[in-house]
């Protein structure tokens, strides 16, 4: 409602937010919900939050993550930029706008057909309907299905509405301790955000009914918002957090929307601080936990998890692997939307880069897939050492910028943004960290219980990036232990599928009980080999370069 | 070899039953497997189970002290041939040589020149270990003697290189402060039967391996328990090779009949004494002793155990503090980060790049670095500004501004409502401080106003 102040009027959505004087662009389109991304939580590191500014404003010209020129063409960074008035209208770029992801990805399930055995199936009226739930740290995913036989009805994804307070998992949770309501402000973000693709699921179902019951995986903190208690344990020594377990409720308990507010609630368990239900219910879909064979599970995401295991016992960790593969840390990293460099191919000859992108239209960013390929063309093609630093070769590539020098991927005059979609040493630096700690995690676990990694039989790699990465880039690079890459299985949202999997057979959900006080969490921070093993980690691939070497060559005699 | 955690897993009874007290059987599989549980503690376990886990669970290499006190000498313990399988417990133990014939007067300068022999590196002491008393008088009176002095003026502990009769008359003098017996071979059993007695530790010498398995058997007939092996090497060639190979005969053989720490005797005409030495702290020697006491000799020898013998696998945390980089003066400027080891030296080396003098203050958050103390709440807006006020920076710059690192940008804000500093968001990565440092305007450190 504009009141004599004015309203801001943003562009190209057309809402107008009543103007707050002292109140920042951003903090006018979250209140307004006006779609505007944030990852870094309105910090101004992140420099993703563009707008152009029509009108009085000041602040917002950060010259560390805008050029001269951009700052003279009127774009600022709307979480510091201030209107004078509430007579202006802003345009948010682009790249700035968070798209809806390009599409719904499954997840496998390996656990293999299951009879068909409900969790529960009375409605008081028409078709009881279920809903599986993956609560990610930037995604939500949700699957309905029709409880009487058992067959999707719809699927839905959408981003995490809590986004906006914070990209990842730690500085949502200083959010919800330092800012005056933060805990409530989140909670309510996640309760709306799951509303809202709980109706769009009903919305798109063939067959009206009640959802009766919901199955939700989602990590630690996740859960703990969504139960409503705090997560502040999690970020703190020793790292534990408040429950472990979740009890059944009725959604109107947890205050969900009236859509589910009837249904009963069933949240994964957690394993520990950041092992969290989501973990549980993707070591369910792949089955590892019913085989003899020792496997290893990645989750990479936001944070990477690693469970190694077989029937018998798992052993489960989390390493603080970053959000390189997200699209965060790195320069022109971005989620894989349409418009994301999917995947690089560089000419060594030329040092000229090759690449394909998601949907139509000119690429503004790199996402995880393509971060990981470029790293992997670059060292192949010696552009980069072992150690992460450009040489002198392919210099033609290059170009100077104000992070440093940078191999261009995409020239300015052929982006979707009119920037140069570049790359230099500190985004691989950012990869390096990620990959070392990812391959470490596993590595420790391995350690931890004193098998070779011969003795792994199969590799599942859960989590979008996991279904679209080339593992050959993935090898090169070293992001996982140099393992055959014939025993690499892709499991999309697994935890997904798990969810899935335990709503449409009880037994199942059991399992997942029971498997989430059989598998033991294991704390990297406390494991004195870590820190040596992530260090090894540290070069391209690694400083075992003989084994990724035997691995990758026997695959090209193969 | 060691059983591994699974090893023993598969022992167990695999019930998660969390009798023992852990969560489930592996956990409990990796807390034997860490010398740190014992199958007493689980009360399903199997007979077979039982018998298999108790002899694993003993350490492949005896643990013998020599000392007591702070300065109590610790050999053997080890667990594993090579550092990175998983860390050495106990370095080298080196002792210099004094001869009980000396005058009182080259008696006492020699002494001094001991304990002159310690040194300060990278923030640690390193120094000799033990004093080596060379019985060359013949006289069991004066032996004692000397023992008694050199114990008095060094208070480290001694290695007695005796015949039995000295030896003895040295034991009733220094006893108490638990001595180790170095009798030559020809003395054994006597010597032997006095450390049963007196429950010392014993040093057996005999001619290489199968000389030391009838030694050694002798020894331990004769009741000495705490044995250090001695193979008599004539060359520093010989030492490796013997050291080594009862050093794998133990680990990797789980043979008991060798499993003694080693010492080595490389006075008295050794060829290449401080090759051998050196040799010898790279390769299984658990006690050298030495004729020199020339801190050339030395340093470079402690300095090399010191490197092999700091567990890489724990980052050394650093002292907190004001550092100064270069020669700061009061109006350069003030950056600060965590007491990681790891985070201070990239830092101080990114910071020293830059050459400009700047004060580097390092922050305790027991050892995190900047990102890991942030997210577990130590590296805040109330701890920095408590530094501030506390560590005497205020008195060492007139002006109030402070370099952040860039990934707490976040942080700048409560410090500067807190502590009255202004805040500069520094660069996230440190490799970028030069070019941040060489660019700052002086006017950012001029003193503060009001």
């Amino acid at each position: 409602m504009a009141d004599e102040a004015g309203s801001i009027r943003f562009h190209p959505d057309g809402i107008d937010v009543p103007f707050v004087p002292g109140e920042s662009l951003l903090a006018h389109a979250l209140r307004g919900g006006v779609p505007l991304l944030s990852p870094c939580g309105g910090e101004s590191r992140c420099g993703k939050c563009r707008v152009v500014v029509t009108g009085e404003t000041r602040g917002g010209e950060d010259p560390g993550t805008l050029t001269r020129a951009e700052i003279a063409t009127g774009i600022r960074l709307a979480c510091r930029c201030f209107p004078s008035s509430g007579d202006i209208s802003v345009t948010i770029l682009p790249g700035s706008r968070p798209a809806r992801l390009a599409a719904y990805l499954d997840g496998k399930d390996l656990a293999g057909d299951e009879p068909f055995l409900p969790l529960s199936r009375a409605a008081s009226g028409g078709v009881p309907l279920g809903v599986a739930l993956d609560l990610g740290t930037s995604t939500l995913a949700g699957t309905l299905v029709d409880l009487s036989d058992g067959t999707v009805l719809s699927r839905a994804t959408a981003d995490n509405p809590q986004m906006a307070c914070g990209e990842d998992l730690i500085s949502r949770v200083v959010f919800a301790e330092e800012t005056t309501g933060g805990f409530e402000r989140l909670r309510g973000r996640l309760l709306s955000g799951v509303d809202g693709l709980v109706r769009r699921l009903l919305e798109a179902s063939p067959a009206p009914g009640e959802v009766t019951d919901v199955v939700a995986a989602g990590n630690t903190v996740i859960s703990h918002f969504l139960y409503g208690i705090s997560p502040s344990p999690i970020r703190r020594p020793p790292y534990h957090p408040v429950r472990k377990e979740y009890p059944a409720v009725p959604g109107e308990t947890l205050g969900t929307g009236p859509a589910t507010a009837r249904a009963i609630w069933r949240i994964f368990p957690s394993l520990g601080g950041f092992v969290g239900g989501d973990v549980v219910a993707g070591i369910l879909a792949s089955g590892m936990h019913r085989q003899e064979e020792v496997s290893l599970l990645f989750d990479v995401g936001t944070n990477g998890e690693v469970v190694l295991g077989n029937r018998d016992w798992r052993i489960a960790c989390s390493s603080s692997a970053g959000p390189a593969f997200e699209g965060g840390e790195v320069g022109c990293g971005m989620r894989a939307y349409p418009g994301a460099i999917e995947s690089v191919r560089i000419e060594p000859e030329t040092a000229a880069a090759d690449w394909t992108v998601i949907g139509r239209g000119r690429p503004a960013g790199l996402c995880g897939s393509g971060i990981l390929d470029l790293c992997a063309e670059l060292f192949r093609a010696g552009i980069v050492d072992r150690t992460g630093r450009f040489t002198s070769r392919g210099d033609g590539g290059r170009r100077s910028t104000e992070r440093g020098e940078a191999f261009v991927v995409v020239p300015g005059e052929k982006s979707a943004t009119g920037r140069d979609v570049a790359f230099c040493e500190s985004d691989l630096k950012s990869v390096l960290r990620t990959k070392a700690a990812l391959c470490a995690a596993a590595e420790a676990l391995l350690a931890a219980v004193g098998l070779p990694r011969e003795a792994v039989a199969r590799v599942y790699v859960a989590g979008g990036f996991g279904n679209f990465l080339d593992l050959r880039s993935a090898l090169t690079i070293g992001l996982f232990p140099p393992i055959p890459l014939g025993r690499f299985a892709p499991l999309g949202n697994a935890s997904l599928a798990g969810a899935l999997g335990a709503l449409r057979n009880r037994r199942r959900w059991k399992e997942a009980l029971s498997l989430a006080s059989g598998t033991l969490y294991h704390d990297l921070s406390s494991d004195p080999g870590f820190m040596e093993l992530y260090q090894r980690g540290l070069f391209l691939p690694h400083t075992d370069e003989e084994s990724y070497r035997s691995v990758l060559s026997a695959e090209v005699r193969a | 070899m060691a059983l591994t955690a699974i090893d023993i897993y598969k022992l167990l009874p695999k019930t998660n039953c969390k009798k023992c007290g852990q969560s489930t059987c592996l956990a409990f599989a990796m807390q034997i497997a860490a010398g740190k549980a014992s199958i007493d503690l689980c009360p399903p376990a199997s007979e077979e189970a039982r018998e298999k886990l108790s002899a694993a669970a003993a350490p492949p290499l005896p643990k013998v002290t020599i000392g007591i006190g702070e300065r109590e000498v610790v050999l053997g313990d080890e667990t594993v041939l090579f550092r990175h399988e998983k860390t050495f417990y106990h370095p080298t133990a080196i002792a210099v040589s004094i001869r009980d014939d000396a005058s009182d007067e080259e008696f006492a300068s020699r002494l001094a020149a001991i304990r002159r022999l310690s040194f300060e590196r990278v923030g640690q002491q390193i120094s000799v270990d033990l004093v080596a008393l060379r019985c060359a008088s013949g006289d069991s009176d004066r032996y004692a003697r000397a023992a008694a002095a050199a114990l008095e003026a060094t208070g480290l502990p001694l290695v007695l290189l005796a015949p039995a009769g000295p030896l003895a008359a040295a034991v009733e003098a220094a006893a108490p402060s638990r001595p180790l017996l170095a009798p030559p071979p020809e003395d054994l059993v006597p010597a032997a039967k006095l450390a049963a007695e007196r429950k010392l530790p014993l040093r057996v010498r005999a001619r290489g391996i199968e000389g030391l398995s009838v030694a050694l058997a002798d020894a331990r007939a004769a009741g000495a328990t705490s044995l250090v092996a001695d193979p008599s090497p004539e060359t520093p060639r010989d030492a490796v090779s013997f050291a080594t190979n009862l050093r794998r005969l133990a680990i990797l053989s789980r043979n008991r009949d060798f499993a003694y720490p080693s010492a080595f005797d490389l006075g008295g005409g050794f060829p290449d004494p401080f090759l051998a030495a050196a040799l010898l702290v790279a390769k299984y020697g658990s006690l050298l002793v030495l004729d020199s006491a020339d801190p050339a000799d030395l340093l470079p020898l402690l300095t090399l155990r010191q490197n092999l013998f700091t567990d890489p696998q724990r980052p050394i945390q650093v002292e907190p503090g004001v550092y100064p980089i270069g020669a700061p003066s009061e109006s350069s400027p003030v950056l600060i980060t965590t007491n990681f080891s790891l985070t201070y030296f990239t830092v101080r080396g990114d910071a020293e790049a830059a050459k400009v003098p700047a004060h580097l203050l390092i922050a305790d958050v027991d050892g995190m670095s900047v990102l890991t103390a942030w997210a577990a709440g130590k590296f805040t807006g109330e701890s920095i500004s408590k530094m501030l006020a506390e560590c005497g920076i205020g008195e060492k710059v007139t002006h109030r501004t402070l370099i952040l690192p860039g990934m707490v940008a976040r942080l700048s804000g409560r410090i500067e409502e807190l502590s009255g500093w202004r805040v500069l968001v520094g660069p996230q990565e440190s490799s970028a401080l030069p070019s941040y440092l060489r660019r700052l305007p002086p006017a950012a450190f001029l003193p503060a106003h009001g």
